[in-house]
């Protein structure tokens, strides 16, 4: 009875553990090299920073951003063609924000207000968005090379500026989901959305806020993204809504909302990160990165039923 | 008006739409070629909406998996076919068999263990369009596998009735007519038999449907036959709409989605429903994925690319509300024509493939507004 109160308490740090462990031994220890345990971190500080925002929008209701991939195209997109006639980063970064706040605004009105299911308006968004960026980028990729853009967001300048954004997307989640009066609405709200609204929690708002907050996490995760790489083109952040959704729903977060903490977040999102770096050494091919990925996330949902039921049955 | 508006909403914007590409491409779309290919370019369309139709008839149930359900489809068809030699008929058996496999366990997922079916079906889209591309990968250096079986192909692809292209094919317009009586036929049995009146409206309805069908029949005549996947497609349309609006099974299931709590209490079995829906949505998906292995007599790794956007939109201009109870499988079938339409209409005007996927979700988004506004009126 100890060691199943244990297990189930520690689930996470053991799931890390044990695949940690497993890459460990099928990448006959490369995924310890100094480099790989750089680029561990490196290259997915976007599903930390996605995954904060979506952890937010899960925690309203079950509400999902599919788009916010295709969205990290487009404000790339946007920013690229902003900084190739001439104006600065700082300015590409501000056109950023504005997008994920406006793609904030209409998802949240949409979702909020019209009560509309989240997954079929952001499935029309991740279309709709993914065609304008196309449409920007016109199959070509560009480079980024100006000066300030990189300072703040990219790693080749010896600046280190872009771990405060990641930093900062990590503790504005953790200071709305913990400390913040609208938090304990939107963990509310996620519980049970009728008492929610019935004891005078505006829907809207808080739905619109999430995904405003999202939006604005988007265009932080869309600059990181861009100033690691240096480039942005066609087909950037295909996988990105899964690999976030999957790190909420690894950090044991209710996948009907209402249920779930930042610490598990980032936990499932270092996982995520693992296991993505873990099949790129070991060289599977994108296909089987999808396949892998995919039953990762129906099994990280069905863990979450096992434990959860568990725990009913105890009490 | 708002009750006309109401009832004949999609009705209305089909016609409207329909008129606005007929005048864009100065009635280019109106030829006997282009109306044909309505039919064969977009089946894929009419058979997933009437899975997803059915599929949607619970509240909060949708399936995402299937465009990349269909790719997997068309690898696993093209080894079992073309790498390891089966014949046809276990070749279609084993798809269905997978088909119904992947129905029941996303389903039983989605319904035993309560979770959500846009997370189980998320898995499926990112996992089956990886195996599928993985396999064809695995079998061929060129992207796609070729050398399907002949008879796979007469059986989903082609045309029955085949004229030469030139001469008029008259045992397709035949055809057409027969059934076409034949529906309308029931149609007016099935007002007979419910004791209700034939109203004017009907008749306007019933007049359109036949010249309608007149007008396609006329088309697969100047085209060379009817093709094979127009047949796959009344097959499951028809049968689905009289499984729903005449067997207990059927309003069973609308039932539930009108209300799930009532539902179980009156004694229906939801669980095993639910799950049952997930096996028709994926056999709808199986089938769909044979008619476009056959059509590209290869199967391509990018079978099925943006399936699930056109089906869902397809839903949302047919009237598939979005919580459930109201299915009209007719309607949705309109749905599927419409987007038909619009794939057919923004191709011949030349309109690049971001704008067409940016045409699509403002479609949807427009659709699902305009079904909550006027739901929502009638509720307050």
């Amino acid at each position: 009875m100890r060691i199943r109160a244990f297990m189930k308490k520690n689930y996470l740090l053991i799931a890390l553990l044990l695949v940690t462990v497993f890459f460990a031994v099928a990448t006959k220890g490369k995924l310890f090299y100094s480099g790989n345990v750089k680029n561990l971190f490196l290259q997915n500080m976007y599903v930390y920073i996605l995954a904060s925002g979506m952890f937010i929008c899960i925690l309203t209701g079950g509400n999902t951003d599919l788009s916010c991939g295709s969205a990290v195209c487009l404000m790339g997109a946007v920013a690229g063609r902003l900084m190739e006639n001439g104006f600065n980063g700082v300015t590409a970064f501000m056109a950023m924000l504005l997008i994920g706040i406006m793609i904030g605004i209409i998802h949240g009105y949409l979702i909020g207000k019209m009560e509309l299911p989240s997954i079929i308006v952001t499935l029309a968004g991740m279309s709709i968005i993914r065609g304008i960026a196309n449409l920007l980028l016109g199959g070509y990729t560009l480079s980024i090379t100006d000066e300030v853009f990189l300072r703040l967001f990219g790693l080749s300048k010896g600046y280190y500026a872009v771990f405060l954004f990641v930093l900062f997307s990590i503790m504005a989640a953790v200071y709305i989901s913990e400390f913040a009066p609208v938090g304990k609405h939107i963990y509310a709200l996620g519980g049970n959305g009728e008492a929610a609204k019935t004891s005078g929690i505006n829907k809207t708002f808080i739905v619109m806020f999430a995904y405003i907050f999202m939006g604005i996490l988007t265009a932080i995760a869309a600059a990181v993204v861009c100033g690691r790489t240096e480039t942005v083109g066609p087909g950037l952040g295909e996988t990105y809504a899964m690999d976030a959704i999957a790190a909420c729903f690894i950090g044991g977060t209710s996948v009907s909302g209402g249920k779930g903490r930042m610490s598990g977040v980032i936990i499932g999102a270092l996982l995520m990160g693992i296991i993505n770096q873990g099949m790129s050494i070991l060289g599977l091919s994108v296909n089987w990165q999808g396949v892998i990925k995919g039953v990762v996330l129906v099994m990280a949902v069905l863990s979450g039923y096992f434990l959860s039921r568990k725990g009913r049955k105890q009490k | 008006m708002k009750k006309y508006l109401r009832l004949y909403s999609t009705e209305i914007v089909f016609i409207l739409i329909s008129l606005s590409f007929i005048l864009l491409t100065s009635a280019e779309i109106l030829r006997p070629m282009n109306i044909t290919a309505i039919f064969l370019q977009n089946s894929y369309i009419f058979i997933l909406v009437v899975g997803m139709a059915i599929c949607m008839s619970v509240k909060d149930n949708i399936d995402i998996s299937i465009g990349s359900f269909v790719c997997f489809i068309c690898a696993m068809g093209g080894v079992f076919m073309s790498i390891m030699k089966i014949n046809t008929l276990l070749s279609i058996i084993l798809l269905l068999i997978l088909g119904i496999m992947w129905g029941c366990l996303a389903g039983y997922i989605i319904a035993y263990f309560n979770i959500p079916a846009w997370v189980t079906t998320l898995g499926g889209y990112l996992a089956f369009r990886g195996l599928g591309v993985a396999l064809i990968r695995q079998f061929s250096n060129t992207g796609s596998i070729v050398g399907i079986n002949d008879s796979f192909l007469k059986l989903f692809s082609g045309k029955i009735f085949p004229s030469k292209i030139g001469s008029f094919g008259y045992a397709s317009l035949i055809f057409c007519l027969v059934l076409a009586s034949l529906g309308i036929i029931y149609k007016i049995l099935s007002i007979r038999k419910e004791g209700s009146r034939i109203t004017s409206s009907m008749v306007i309805g019933i007049a359109a449907a036949y010249l309608l069908s007149i007008w396609i029949g006329i088309c697969f005549a100047l085209t060379g036959g009817v093709p094979v996947s127009f047949i796959w497609m009344l097959i499951i349309v028809c049968t689905t709409a009289v499984w729903i609006d005449k067997t207990s099974e059927g309003r069973r299931l609308l039932m539930l989605g009108a209300n799930l709590e009532n539902a179980r209490i009156a004694g229906v079995d939801t669980k095993r429903a639910v799950l049952m829906t997930y096996v028709f949505m994926s056999l709808c998906a199986t089938v769909t994925g044979c008619i476009v292995l056959a059509r590209f007599h290869a199967s391509s790794s990018y079978a099925g690319v943006n399936f699930e956007m056109d089906t869902i939109a397809a839903c949302a201009v047919g009237g598939v509300s979005l919580h459930g109870g109201k299915q009209k499988i007719f309607k949705a079938v309109l749905g599927a024509a419409m987007i038909g339409v619009i794939n057919l209409g923004l191709s011949l005007l030349g309109v690049d493939m971001n704008w067409q996927w940016i045409i699509k979700g403002i479609t949807i988004l427009i659709a699902v507004t305009f079904d909550r506004y006027l739901k929502k009126d009638r509720f307050e």
